[in-house]
């Protein structure tokens, strides 16, 4: 090969050449192999060349290769302990969002109330009075949304007629309605029971003063189905009574503690269209209580 | 072996300075922080079939080689770099192991369904292909041949290799001789159609 092929090449690699050169030296690699050949040998000899750099390198990254295994199991240590805390924090953030985002997921389930009788609820709540020792809350169980037993007892004490204002509003004491005190106290029912059988039938004034003693009498005694035809008599009464209000109030509390809802409910209406009714308050309370 | 711990401005100064043996220190200083090799793994884990580590030591080498020509003012800016390697070498990785794939399940596919799902792609050649290339080359050139070409790679001249070696008329005899090996390497071809294939395909494709 010549000199010429040479200088030839190497002016076309090193980009000395002019334009008309370059196509006319372009042309003659077609026709010339060993022209072609000799330039394929220099390119492969630049692409030796920087194959034996790249080696070189590439020995020299690898003498560093044990440093940075153990730089990086350093920092894999510390990385390790920030991401388990990133990770417990993106999950509770996912949590909190989730929980927040959807109210429609469903709730845990709860446990159905346990019906107990009223009347063993009742006498709990009595005992746990009677032994002040005892935390009331804490022993009875509360067995519906609302304790019924709890309500009527804390009317309990409002079961009887006020004597001042009884005398005040009848002008004059009355021996009817004292007899049947009376009778109550000393437990004597059935004659209690037919001296106000008498004075219906007399049409005698004290009649429903009778009837509201024998209704507290029963209700007090927890026998709520015998002290409902009492107050159903007064809270009927067409003319005006002093005591309409709490036969009304009594004869729902009747109606709770025999869990009859829906004549309580009925009952409960007709009291809150009375504004000036005395039990109102105690009335709308109820009703919520039976709402819910 | 030399200290490697240098901080982030003292890399900056190193690479500015022009003086080979500090940019090789700043270099190593670079690769050894575990930092970019953890983005190079996860860079990896995304292209499943890539090797972090291969992929962490070709983009060095990469930023090695190129370091002369790139200038950088900070550090922010030779880290961005890197990230920006370290992207490419894993999906050239990728891009030559899919190719590799598509080779060896060729004849494993009906031809049909080869046509429709992976057109052939046999002119391409894999960076791996081409290096076991040139070893090859490297090893049937000779010793003298060979030399020559190592101490170019060293970044030596002709001419300062002809005096490495005690040659009188050093320029002109060191050019003849790199010419002469250049001319065995184009006869060497000619016996050897093969190599002279996978060469054009390399070139011309």
């Amino acid at each position: 090969m010549s000199e010429e092929m040479h200088d030839l090449i190497e002016a076309y690699l090193d980009k000395r050449m002019k334009p008309e050169e370059e196509v006319a030296f372009k042309l003659r690699l077609k026709e010339d192999e060993a022209l072609r050949d000799l330039l394929v040998a220099y390119r492969i000899d630049l692409a030796l060349v920087q194959h034996i750099q790249y080696q070189a390198k590439r020995e020299k990254l690898n003498r560093w290769q044990p440093e940075l295994k153990e730089n990086i199991a350093k920092r894999r240590g510390s990385l390790l302990i920030k991401q388990a805390g990133l990770v417990v924090a993106s999950l509770s953030l996912v949590a909190v969002a989730l929980y927040w985002a959807f109210p429609f997921l469903p709730a845990p389930k709860k446990q159905p109330r346990r019906e107990a009788p009223l009347s063993d609820s009742l006498n709990q709540v009595i005992a746990n009075k009677q032994d002040s020792s005892k935390d009331e809350i804490a022993i009875v169980e509360p067995t519906e949304r609302f304790d019924r037993a709890k309500i009527i007892l804390s009317y309990a004490s409002d079961a009887q007629l006020d004597p001042l204002l009884s005398h005040q509003e009848r002008g004059a004491p009355s021996d009817a309605l004292d007899s049947v005190q009376q009778l109550l106290a000393d437990k004597q029912i059935e004659t209690a029971k037919g001296l106000l059988t008498r004075l219906q039938q007399q049409n005698s004034p004290q009649v429903l003063d009778a009837a509201m003693l024998l209704g507290f009498y029963h209700f007090q005694l927890q026998q709520f189905d015998e002290a409902e035809p009492y107050f159903q008599q007064v809270s009927k009464y067409p003319g005006y009574y002093l005591y309409r209000d709490k036969a009304e109030w009594f004869l729902a509390l009747s109606y709770l503690a025999q869990t009859k809802d829906e004549a309580l409910k009925q009952l409960l209406n007709e009291i809150l269209q009375n504004t000036q009714h005395i039990f109102y308050r105690a009335a709308q309370q109820l009703r919520a209580k039976l709402q819910k | 072996m030399t200290e490697t711990k240098f901080s982030e401005q003292e890399i900056v100064e190193m690479l500015q300075s022009g003086d080979k043996e500090e940019q090789e220190k700043a270099v190593t200083g670079l690769y050894v922080n575990p930092k970019f090799f953890s983005y190079a793994q996860t860079v990896c884990m995304f292209r499943l079939h890539a090797n972090a580590q291969e992929v962490h030591q070709e983009a060095f080498i990469a930023f090695w080689s190129n370091v002369e020509k790139l200038s950088f003012s900070s550090y922010a800016e030779i880290a961005k770099y890197l990230r920006k390697t370290i992207w490419s070498k894993a999906k050239d990785q990728r891009k030559n192991q899919h190719y590799d794939y598509e080779k060896t399940s060729y004849g494993e596919l009906q031809p049909s369904q080869q046509e429709i799902l992976h057109p052939p792609v046999e002119h391409v050649i894999s960076m791996e292909g081409l290096r076991a290339l040139w070893q090859e080359i490297l090893d049937l050139i000779g010793p003298p041949c060979k030399e020559i070409l190592y101490k170019q790679a060293e970044g030596y001249s002709l001419k300062e290799i002809a005096q490495l070696i005690n040659m009188e008329a050093a320029g002109q005899i060191m050019k003849k001789k790199k010419q002469t090996c250049r001319e065995k390497l184009a006869a060497l071809l000619k016996r050897k159609p093969n190599l002279q294939k996978q060469l054009a395909q390399f070139w011309y494709e």
